[in-house]
């Protein structure tokens, strides 16, 4: 049919259009942060910086504009995807293997806690972190961080154990296997591939966090990676765009690294959290 | 006795299980919200937070008097009007041709397209920064080959329009992977059969795939609609509102009334009004996946 071979020719067209459009802000950025600073402010441009340098890389981490930064974010995140995984996962098990009075309504709401955006609720947790002293701390930072991811992390998790055989449940109870030991010791093995899943979004989420470490971090050297990199034009003056663009890169590496190994997880979690039940 | 104490136990081990999650987001997530009405009829300021000062409903009376405030929401129909058209339309448009192609490496497709979605905001409103700089930007560069002059388009006439384009970019992700979804669910034998039928590709769409797609439709465009209105680290960095307001949207302003301008009660109240919005398309969205999606 003639009609199908002309739509597949412009589908595929439109395929690559799309995927040249969405390479290429993450391209210009990191082609930048190769570029010598006389080259990237040649005019007109380089497509293709032409004598890559390490330059800016060295520059960055030898004033170390954002090394504390990397280092607190990679601090914090580790410890809140932990803890989010241990808190979120007993919840999800609560809701995947009881049957209970008020479960329904419980799960709803904690979906409806999903919905909830951070710029709502900044100010008033500002304040409640400045009447209890947890403003510029770190264990206010993962209360919060922990917190906020739960919703996903729960409804995720939920979905994964639900697709474990029901069987594998009953045998262990019949074995004399307690409701927690079938929990220790046959659901969390066999949902490897789930809590990985529920990692990645949760550190991601968190890595890429900017309003409430903007906001709650008063400290220069409490602050994480993006709020080092928000306030560097600002602190130090004239600084080249090449060495924002190569501060910019270090940050991207971890989602990178994660993202090749586990984008499939990342698709379950967006479509688990949006649209299944 | 010992056996009913065991049981008890046992009967109470679920709402064990679900208290550390409850009590964490009871206290910092839906009590921040339910305090930040009270927080509203108070004047309190960022440089003295423990002395509140009550002032009723003043806080909601200037804002409809504060045209700076005033003029956010007028930027709404764009930014998130745009954006919402936008990333709905790339998102199915993508979705449907890599549903419709038969051709290896469709993973590399997604994963390109799913990339935005995993970066950070301030590293998106840097790229974007060195995208629209009107020298050695890449915006400007196309539209040199073009034939066209080159724009300021982070400029007073141009940063709205701006925005919403880095926010396309960003968002498409989302919008792409939810209709991706919609068209997995959708049985192959639906298609075969009208094929016999001898419906072509236009109409198979039409009649086939549109409304089996409905309920995924609407949950995108809700979820895209939320995630624009409550945008805020792409924007405060591109831009941070400006010039002079040109890209002041509501999310935005509510920050920098609270934590620039020092004003924490006068922001807590546009924080309601904004948690009135997302109420409202919040419940909508959990009535619409109720509907079985």
């Amino acid at each position: 049919m003639p009609g199908e071979r002309w739509f597949q020719v412009a589908a595929f067209a439109f395929l690559i259009f799309a995927a040249l459009f969405s390479l290429t802000p993450i391209y210009w950025l990191i082609a930048t942060a190769f570029k010598s600073p006389e080259e990237a402010m040649r005019y007109p441009p380089t497509l293709i910086p032409t004598n890559p340098s390490l330059q800016n890389f060295i520059d960055v981490f030898r004033k170390g504009f954002v090394t504390t930064g990397l280092k607190n974010s990679i601090f914090l995140c580790i410890i809140s995807t932990f803890l989010t995984l241990m808190i979120s996962s007993i919840t999800a098990y609560s809701f995947s293997s009881f049957n209970y009075r008020g479960k329904n309504p419980i799960m709803v709401f904690i979906l409806f806690v999903q919905m909830i955006p951070l710029v709502v609720i900044i100010v008033p947790l500002y304040l409640f972190y400045a009447h209890v002293g947890l403003v510029n701390t770190y264990l206010g930072m993962i209360i919060i961080y922990v917190t906020r991811s739960l919703p996903l992390s729960v409804w995720l998790l939920r979905g994964y154990f639900m697709t474990l055989p029901k069987e594998l449940e009953d045998a262990a109870l019949i074995d004399g296997c307690g409701k927690l030991g079938v929990f220790f010791r046959i659901i969390l093995p066999l949902s490897l591939p789930g809590l990985m899943a529920a990692a990645i979004l949760t550190f991601l989420a968190n890595w890429n966090d900017f309003i409430l470490a903007l906001t709650l971090l008063v400290s220069p050297e409490m602050y994480t990676f993006t709020v080092d990199l928000f306030y560097f034009i600002g602190e130090y003056g004239e600084v080249s765009w090449g060495q924002i663009a190569a501060s910019s890169v270090l940050g991207l590496i971890p989602v990178l690294i994660f993202f090749a190994f586990t984008f499939k997880y990342l698709v379950r979690g967006l479509t688990l959290g949006a649209v299944k039940r | 006795m010992e056996l009913n104490v065991k049981e008890l136990a046992s009967n109470l081990l679920p709402y064990f299980l679900i208290i550390p999650a409850i009590t964490l987001i009871m206290f910092v997530m839906v009590y921040p919200v339910i305090w930040s009405i009270y927080i509203s009829f108070y004047d309190i300021k960022l440089y003295s937070i423990f002395k509140w000062k009550f002032v009723g409903i003043d806080n909601y009376i200037e804002l409809l008097r504060d045209p700076i405030h005033i003029l956010s929401w007028l930027h709404t129909p764009v930014f998130v009007g745009g954006s919402v058209a936008g990333q709905f339309l790339l998102g199915m448009f993508m979705a449907a041709a890599l549903n419709a192609l038969a051709i290896r490496g469709k993973e590399i497709f997604r994963a390109i397209f799913l990339l935005p979605y995993a970066l950070s905001g301030v590293i998106i409103a840097y790229s974007w920064r060195f995208m629209y700089d009107p020298y050695m930007g890449l915006a400007n560069y196309f539209l040199r080959l073009l034939g066209l002059k080159g724009v300021a388009w982070l400029s007073k006439d141009l940063a709205l329009y701006s925005c919403t384009i880095a926010n396309i970019w960003r968002g498409t992700a989302t919008s792409f992977i939810i209709q991706t979804a919609g068209f997995a669910s959708i049985e192959r034998t639906f298609y075969e059969s009208a094929e016999i039928d001898g419906a072509g590709v236009i109409q198979r769409f039409i009649y086939i795939t549109l409304p089996m797609l409905k309920p995924f439709i609407l949950v995108n465009l809700i979820l895209i609609t939320m995630a624009t209105f409550n945008t805020f680290d792409m924007v405060y960095v591109l831009t941070g509102g400006g010039p002079l307001y040109a890209s002041m949207v509501p999310s935005i302003y509510m920050y920098k009334s609270a934590f620039e301008f020092g004003l924490l009660g006068y922001g807590a109240s546009l924080s309601v009004i904004l948690f009135a919005v997302n109420l409202t398309f919040t419940l909508i969205y959990l009535k619409s996946i109720r509907g079985g999606v």
